[in-house]
């Protein structure tokens, strides 16, 4: 038998020194098994691939171009109606990074409670690798129904196919735009379609430091530009500080602060864009342009005046709270979550901390909003699942009513907002009506000037190329959270390392819109 | 039946047949599987061309790509520091902890792993932390000892960040090979530690005879290990620096991440991995050929 | 080499030994002296190289999440990291994964260099090489064919799963190193036993084993400290506390928006006690490993 023939390829069963007999035999077999084992996974795999999302998926892509600024609150007829059979108990799955994950998880306890016929599940990943994990979920398979998202991964999500938009199938979810400060309402759209309602939205803050200001003898923050390096000066000779101006430019945040020096160089919104709406080209290699005396208020920042350090473009929101908490600046451009832990109880600089509109014409500033998602997935289980995401979505991300924790676009109120505010994070600063509920105000009061903030609000500018959406392809020349050429380039002009002329900064322009060119030659439809 | 199977070839499926299937299942077979990927085009911004065969094109384009030649420069430089020292401070340390009468021998073992067995999550915030641009230790100490005027951003600035990249790492991935160095100290036998002292010979001679000679196999292994972990030096280096200023830091296995995770295109990322696999193939055989020569003399 | 002769020797030894106990026990008291500080201290400067209000709040917030969400200081509840709530269980799945790993190194490890080099049989150098240089690959390149296996094993969001990848990416090393440390090893006692009868198995754990025991030791720290420490597998395959390790969670806190710099090195110190702790134990076996062989001698 098999078991003999093995046997008799067996020699000798002495070991020697050194060098034995050959076990060919052994060999053999071993290979066999291996190749065996190997051939069966792959072809496994291989079948198991051609009926999964893994497989090669028949897609066309066509950009249509439309230009949605309008917000309607008429609820149209749902473009998309799927019936099935009711009676089982509905398994929702969310995903979400992991901020704020007790809180967020206490709610949904609450809500499964009063809404027995559905389970509610609640998955979280750290926010660093949170759009790879996700990823990593779709092609893998595994239920996810709603998730937290931002308006780079939302275009990526539905160009692949695994996201589709709430409004075909629940147009209701309109209602929220309504409540959204303007800067905010483009980032729930793609392509003309909403694709869910926010989590969040925050904006880039300008933050500084009272009892510096005074110190230097100067009354009131700074208005222009200009009046910031002055300022900036001031306080430098006096001693106060050695470096007044922090930006958050590391971490994720590069973009979406870069974008605030951005605004505050213009005076109209439609001046703002760094490329062109309708055929996507960039606007940005002239001097007029406010992407130019962005990076020129910079670059004369941190090498000319030295007001600045290139710590900024590392700084992380610990660092960055640190920093502002902690009194090593005057001015910090700031997200509107770092404001409240830079100026709380325990840090060094509390209640000597301000906010102010930003510098420049218009007092534009960036902003951003993080919308959630619902997946196809979950569109393919029928009608029940996708009302059981939709309630979730309202859940987290629209007006509920506080008792029954159902939807209520009229009478209901931003629970999850409201949930949030012991945690920190953006109170509500997303939404008009938000800024008026008594705890709202209460906590930010106790950190900012309600006032100046609602003023603020009026002028802010999504940073993430304005309609119709940043094209999907985007984040291989931004780098989205991360790095990516563009990125990389305006660094190495803000650390000095491309010369600090007015041609140094054209050249380095240049070379983001020819990046911009190839990207968008290889990938733009 | 069992029994009837010779002695030898069940020691032989006993031993091997567990950890070879489940090398072969989790790290062969993904490893042949990913060289395939690298051949197709896998780039979730192109969902058309998705999973064709492109040849070698992912190759090409991660060659010619904005990062390739910059990151190698970096690499190389990088690589060129941390792997001498941590070849020869390892070997050092070891033989010091080696010595019976070395008073400080105990108290070095008993801390020589910290380092390595910390997370390195951990290690990379912990050092951050010390370099911070404004409440950190260096800047603390070099400022009140009079040393620099201003707190300077360390890692704002090239050179500086570099340096503290091959610091962080050294500290991490030393004491490793020191375990290996010393593991196989201990397994010196007796008799020609009391040879060597019989005959009187010096320390140089000692080392040179003695030790070189017991070591070399080892010294092999580390060699190889450090040169393929410098090589592919990513997840310290990612937390401290995230690449550096403006990609400074940013060595070549980072652009797999890059590749891989923010860009999103497996493709390439699979092809510039297989092309980090070869370099360290074709460096391991360098090694292997040279400590051949080594012995022949 | 027992002795240091000479006074030039025993001095560079000594500024040697010192300079590298320094430089590894450093970083980790910085770490533990800011962790003990409380929120303006921790913001002076020049830094504060003692805690000399030491508190340890940042331990009591990370331990007791939900009490310090209630009862702590208005404005304090802006730097509690949630996810800290999660650590005890992210801890178990941790150890359980790393001890797990570490036992099936010991066993399988050894065992299979010990079949590499006494049972010679045909194309056993390429299968050897093979294990060993598939650790070339850099991981990242190998995901998406290892989420394919754990798709169809159905491994997601299991211990299970990381304990099979685990094992699979520590053991090349553990039989690389074991295989390298028989070298010179003498086999006359083997084979003796072989002539007098004993099976192949029985030489193994009579005769081999005890013999390598600082290597045991070896790859027994190095399974623990790869598996506890990994990271970027253990983010990308878990979803949820059943699976989910330590420093998963530890990157979450240390990441959070709004950790005070306080509060990250108390994360940092909770993340390096465990492998500190089983290394200190750990360390008396490597030692003991000397004595027993010199001993048996």
């Amino acid at each position: 038998m098999f078991i003999k023939k093995l046997g008799n390829y067996l020699i000798d069963e002495k070991m020697s020194g050194t060098k034995l007999s050959r076990r060919k035999a052994l060999g053999t077999v071993g290979k066999i098994a291996t190749t065996a084992v190997v051939s069966g996974v792959v072809a496994g795999i291989a079948g198991y691939l051609a009926g999964t999302s893994l497989g090669p998926a028949a897609r066309t892509v066509t950009f249509t171009e439309t230009k949605t600024t309008t917000v309607t609150t008429a609820v149209t007829t749902p473009t998309v109606v799927i019936t099935t059979p009711t009676g089982k108990k509905v398994q929702v799955t969310f995903v979400m990074w992991a901020w704020g994950v007790e809180t967020f998880k206490a709610l949904l306890e609450e809500w499964n409670k009063k809404h027995p016929e559905y389970t509610a599940t609640l998955i979280d990943y750290p926010e660093a690798t949170y759009r790879e994990a996700v990823l990593g979920r779709f092609l893998a398979g595994e239920p996810i129904d709603v998730l937290q998202s931002d308006p780079v991964f939302q275009s990526e999500f539905y160009e692949a196919g695994y996201i589709v938009p709430m409004e075909d199938y629940f147009p209701e979810i309109r209602n929220a735009l309504d409540d959204y400060w303007p800067g905010y309402r483009e980032t729930c759209f793609y392509k003309g379609h909403m694709m869910g309602s926010l989590y969040y939205g925050a904006n880039t803050n300008l933050q500084y430091n009272t009892e510096y200001l005074e110190r230097a003898g100067i009354d009131e923050p700074p208005r222009t530009w200009e009046d910031v390096i002055d300022q900036s000066l001031k306080i430098k000779e006096k001693g106060i500080c050695d470096t007044p101006i922090a930006a958050f430019l590391g971490s994720y945040a590069f973009w979406q602060t870069l974008y605030a020096f951005i605004a505050g160089q213009a005076k109209n919104k439609e001046d703002i864009y760094l490329f062109d709406p309708q055929t996507l080209e960039p606007r940005f290699e002239t001097e007029d342009h406010p992407l130019f005396n962005a990076l020129r208020f910079l670059v004369d920042a941190i090498h000319k005046y030295k007001i600045m350090s290139t710590a900024s473009i590392t700084y992380t929101d610990v660092e960055v709270v640190s920093g502002m908490g902690g009194g090593t600046h005057a001015f910090g451009w700031v997200p509107w979550y770092d404001i409240g832990p830079a100026n709380s109880p325990g840090q060094p600089m509390y209640q000597k901390l301000q906010i102010a509109l930003n510098p420049g014409p218009g007092h534009w500033t960036s902003c951003w909003g993080r919308p959630y998602n619902v997946t196809k997935i979950c569109a393919n289980r029928g009608r029940e699942a996708m009302e059981a995401a939709y309630k979730i979505m309202c859940l987290f991300g629209g007006k509920v009513d506080p008792e029954t924790l159902d939807p209520d676009w009229k009478n209901g109120r931003w629970i999850l907002g409201l949930r949030i505010l012991p945690v920190g994070g953006t109170p509500l600063v997303w939404t008009i009506s938000g800024l008026d509920y008594p705890e709202t105000k209460k906590t930010i009061e106790s950190y900012a000037d309600l006032n100046v903030a609602k003023e603020q609000f009026k002028y802010l500018f999504n940073h993430q190329f304005d309609p119709p959406g940043p094209p999907h392809w985007i984040v291989k020349w931004s780098g989205g959270w991360g790095a990516g050429p563009a990125r990389t380039s305006v660094e190495s002009l803000l650390y000095g390392r491309r010369g600090t002329s007015n041609t140094d900064i054209m050249d380095v322009l240049k070379e983001i819109a020819k990046q911009y060119r190839e990207v968008k030659k290889e990938y733009g439809s | 039946m069992f029994k009837r199977i010779s002695d030898g070839v069940r020691y032989i499926i006993l031993g091997l047949f567990f950890p070879l299937s489940l090398i072969f299942i989790f790290l062969v077979f993904p490893i042949i599987y990913g060289i395939y990927l690298s051949f197709l085009k896998l780039d979730i911004h192109n969902p058309q061309l998705m999973w064709q065969f492109i040849g070698i094109g992912n190759y090409l384009k991660v060659f010619s790509s904005y990062y390739f030649e910059y990151s190698m420069i970096q690499t190389f430089l990088f690589c060129l520091a941390v792997i001498p020292i941590i070849i020869l401070g390892s070997l050092s340390i070891s033989l010091l902890l080696f010595q019976k009468n070395f008073r400080l021998a105990p108290s070095l073992q008993a801390i020589i792993l910290i380092p390595w067995a910390i997370p390195y999550v951990v290690n990379a915030s912990m050092w951050r932390w010390i370099f911070d641009a404004n409440y950190g230790f260096v800047n603390s100490v070099l400022y009140q000892l009079g040393i620099i005027k201003n707190y300077q951003a360390w890692l704002g600035d090239t050179w500086s960040a570099f340096g503290i990249c091959i610091l962080a790492y050294i500290w991490t991935e030393l004491p490793f090979c020191v375990l290996l160095f010393f593991a196989r100290l201990q397994s010196l036998p007796i008799d020609i530690y009391e040879q060597s002292l019989v005959d009187g010979a010096g320390v140089w001679l000692r080392f040179k005879e003695v030790y070189l000679v017991w070591l070399k196999p080892i010294l092999f292994v580390v060699s190889v290990w450090t040169t393929l972990r410098a090589i592919s030096a990513f997840d310290l280096i990612y937390v401290i620096t995230g690449g550096g200023p403006a990609d400074f830091t940013a060595f070549i296995s980072f652009f797999i991440y890059r590749e891989t995770f923010v860009f999103l295109d497996f493709g390439a990322g699979a092809a510039l991995s297989a092309f980090i696999a070869v370099l360290g193939f074709v460096l391991v055989i360098l090694y292997y050929k040279s400590i051949k020569f080594v012995r022949l003399r | 080499m027992r002795n240091i002769n000479g006074l030039v020797v025993k001095v560079v030894a000594w500024i040697f030994g010192i300079f590298i106990i320094v430089w590894t026990v450093f970083p980790i008291y910085w770490a533990i002296n800011v962790s003990l500080m409380n929120e303006i201290d921790v913001l002076m400067k020049p830094a504060l190289y003692v805690p000399i209000r030491p508190t340890i709040e940042s331990y009591w917030i990370i331990f007791n999440i939900k009490e310090a969400m209630v009862g702590a200081r208005p404005g304090s509840t802006f730097f509690i990291p949630q996810a800290a709530a999660s650590i005890l269980p992210t801890l178990t799945n941790s150890l359980i994964v790393a001890i797990t790993v570490m036992i099936i190194n010991i066993v399988f490890g050894p065992i299979a260099s010990h079949i590499f080099y006494t049972v010679k049989f045909s194309k056993s150098n390429i299968l050897f090489w093979i294990i060993v240089l598939t650790r070339l690959m850099p991981l990242a390149a190998l995901l998406l064919p290892i989420f394919v296996i754990f798709k169809i094993l159905n491994l997601f969001n299991s211990l299970l799963g990381l304990v099979l990848i685990y094992s699979a990416l520590t053991l090349p090393i553990s039989i690389w190193i074991s295989y390298i440390n028989f070298e010179g090893f003498p086999t006359e006692c083997e084979e003796a036993a072989l002539v007098d009868g004993y099976s192949r198995l029985e030489i193994y754990y009579k005769i081999a084993f005890p013999l390598i025991k600082p290597i045991i030791a070896t790859v027994a720290l190095f399974s623990f400290i790869f598996a506890y420490g990994e990271f970027f597998l253990a983010m990308l395959l878990t979803s949820s506390d059943v699976a989910r390790t330590l420093p998963v969670i530890i990157s979450s806190i240390v990441g959070t928006y709004h950790a005070l710099p306080s509060m990250v090195m108390a994360t940092v110190v909770i993340g390096m006690a465990p492998p500190l702790i089983v290394f200190i134990l750990a360390r008396k076996y490597v030692i003991r490993g000397i004595i027993y062989y010199t001993g048996q001698r």
